[in-house]
């Protein structure tokens, strides 16, 4: 079945949970009163709705703080949302957080490569099958079988995207953190994402470089407080979102849509 | 079509789906039976996850987990030398008695410490990986039962010597350490999402935990205490009745009815807690510990 990504009404509320809220005892004190105060909430995403089809490479753009990394939580399945669907055809694989999220930072890089396949549903036997595939596209040499705490934050990225990109994806997404490898990966990692959409994958990007979205991205959609803006091919997408904060008419009247 | 807020999982390989947040308590307990269900089929991930864990802890040293073994053999033999002779008794019979005594402790404290840091310790996984939230309290269930294991080596040498009597009571013993797993499996269920949402919750079971030690009889024998109120507090304490059940066939004591009995009710109120409390807050919990 081709890839797909479905989302209806999709709204993601985080619980801004203060001192006062984690304290048992006064939330025990509270019920026995009668009177619950309501948690401050932030809303991060807000009433979204979208279907991305097969073969989509989507630019996803917006201030920070716009829900940007939500959405991709969503989708991924890391985070479920707290109003609406969320449908996902096809596997889905998610580089999020920061450099070293996820990666045992004791443990070498060679083993790091096995533990973070075995999470994902790898078998331990699978993955050591692939592991010289994945070492040589990381490009990390010899510096494989040195613990991780030992490496860059790029490095740590080049490792996690060679892991996520050998595991076959057909729905990929990747936070801005892609951004942090060398020239010479950023190069091979482009070839290896063309190569992902050709074969009719799902691309969502996250990012702050209209470099690295024009490469990779034809489509893209603008974020701003939770909501979808535009969405649209990119180059426009693009132009509506830096005019958005050059002049403060323009967000204002979007806003008011 | 998928219900109103739910994740679809048919796709994903070993993944249960979350229910909505305005899902019937039916549903969502039945989210969370599937979690579970997915979280033990994937039982290689887990017990390869734990291995991994443990090497990496010991990563820069020589001996290892061993050290662990080392660790508590030292303290045991210094135990029991003191309060073999402050309760005056055999040194023979009471070394064993204070070491499977500890080791079983050990194994019962370490259990509820991982099962209340389980879900606010993999927050950093949780964020980047989709795994069953179950398979996150197995992983630290089973680091806690290899720790065991390698404690158990002691028994093993108290065994070969002869400290303790090889007999058939011994195998009484297993079953009971199954229990404990399932107990510390459903407690990190209930216990893992209190502390997600509650964070002084954590603290307050180390302090219960360090408190519980000498609640427990581990150095002394219930023999040695007068009846009383202060008495009644053992009473009131499961692990009494669990270490009693796991102990006395394992250095060849009479078994209490009492303490299987007491092993059975504490049983049955964690996999009832664990899954009440796992089902209403899964849905939740991805929020608290992000």
């Amino acid at each position: 079945m081709a890839p797909e990504i479905r989302l209806q009404g999709v709204e993601a509320e985080y619980e801004l949970l203060t001192v006062r809220d984690y304290n048992l005892k006064r939330q025990f004190m509270e019920v026995l009163r009668r009177r619950t105060e309501p948690v401050q909430v932030i809303r991060a995403l807000n009433g979204i709705d979208l279907t991305v089809p097969a073969g989509s490479r989507i630019g996803l753009v917006g201030a920070n703080g716009a829900g940007k990394s939500t959405l991709l939580s969503v989708m991924a399945g890391l985070l479920p949302p707290t109003k609406g669907s969320v449908k996902v055809t096809g596997r889905v694989l998610a580089l999020l957080g920061g450099a070293g999220a996820g990666l045992d930072q004791e443990a070498t890089g060679r083993d790091n490569i096995v533990s973070m396949g075995v999470q994902l549903g790898e078998s331990p036997v699978q993955m050591r099958r692939a592991i010289d595939d994945v070492i040589e596209f990381s490009g990390l040499g010899s510096r494989i079988d040195h613990p991780v705490y030992s490496y860059s934050s790029g490095m740590q990225t080049r490792l996690r995207f060679s892991v996520l990109t050998s595991l076959r994806p057909d729905v990929l997404l990747l936070d801005e953190g892609i951004a942090m490898a060398d020239a010479e990966f950023a190069e091979r990692a482009g070839e290896r994402l063309q190569q992902f959409v050709n074969a009719a994958g799902i691309l969502v990007l996250a990012s702050h470089g209209d470099a690295l979205l024009t490469q990779q991205c034809n489509s893209g959609i603008w974020l701003d407080r939770g909501t979808i803006m535009r969405t649209g091919d990119l180059a426009s997408v693009l132009a509506d979102y830096h005019a958005s904060y050059h002049s403060p008419k323009a967000i204002s009247a979007v806003s008011d849509v | 079509m998928t219900e109103a807020g739910t994740v679809d999982g048919a796709s994903g390989r070993g993944w249960a789906g979350y229910a909505p947040l305005d899902a019937t308590a039916g549903q969502q307990l039945g989210a969370a039976w599937r979690d579970i269900v997915e979280g033990l089929r994937c039982w290689r991930s887990w017990t390869y996850l734990a291995l991994e864990t443990i090497k990496n802890q010991y990563r820069r040293t020589v001996l290892g987990p061993w050290w662990l073994t080392i660790q508590t053999a030292f303290y045991v033999v210094g135990l029991a030398i003191i309060f073999g002779n402050i309760l005056n008794t055999d040194l023979k019979a009471f070394l064993p008695y204070v070491a499977v005594g500890f080791i079983g402790f050990n194994l019962l404290s370490g259990l509820s410490r991982a099962a209340s840091t389980t879900f606010v310790g993999a927050s950093d996984r949780m964020r980047s990986t989709r795994q069953p939230l179950s398979s996150y309290v197995l992983r630290d269930a089973a680091i806690e039962f290899i720790l065991f294991g390698h404690n158990m080596l002691i028994y093993l040498i108290f065994l070969v010597t002869g400290l303790v009597p090889v007999h058939l009571k011994i195998l009484v013993a297993i079953p009971v350490i199954a229990l404990i797993g399932v107990n510390g499996f459903f407690s990190g269920l209930w216990l893992g999402p209190t502390v997600a949402r509650f964070r002084d919750v954590g603290p307050l079971v180390l302090s219960v935990l360090q408190v519980l030690v000498f609640f427990t009889p581990i150095f002394y024998r219930l023999s040695n205490l007068g009846a009383g109120r202060r008495r009644d507090l053992l009473d009131w304490n499961p692990f009494t009745y669990m270490l009693g059940a796991f102990r006395n066939p394992l250095v060849g004591a009479p078994l209490r009815l009492t303490d299987y009995l007491g092993v059975a009710v504490v049983t049955l109120i964690n996999v009832a807690l664990g899954l009440f409390v796992f089902s209403r807050t899964r849905s939740r919990l991805p929020y608290w510990v992000a």
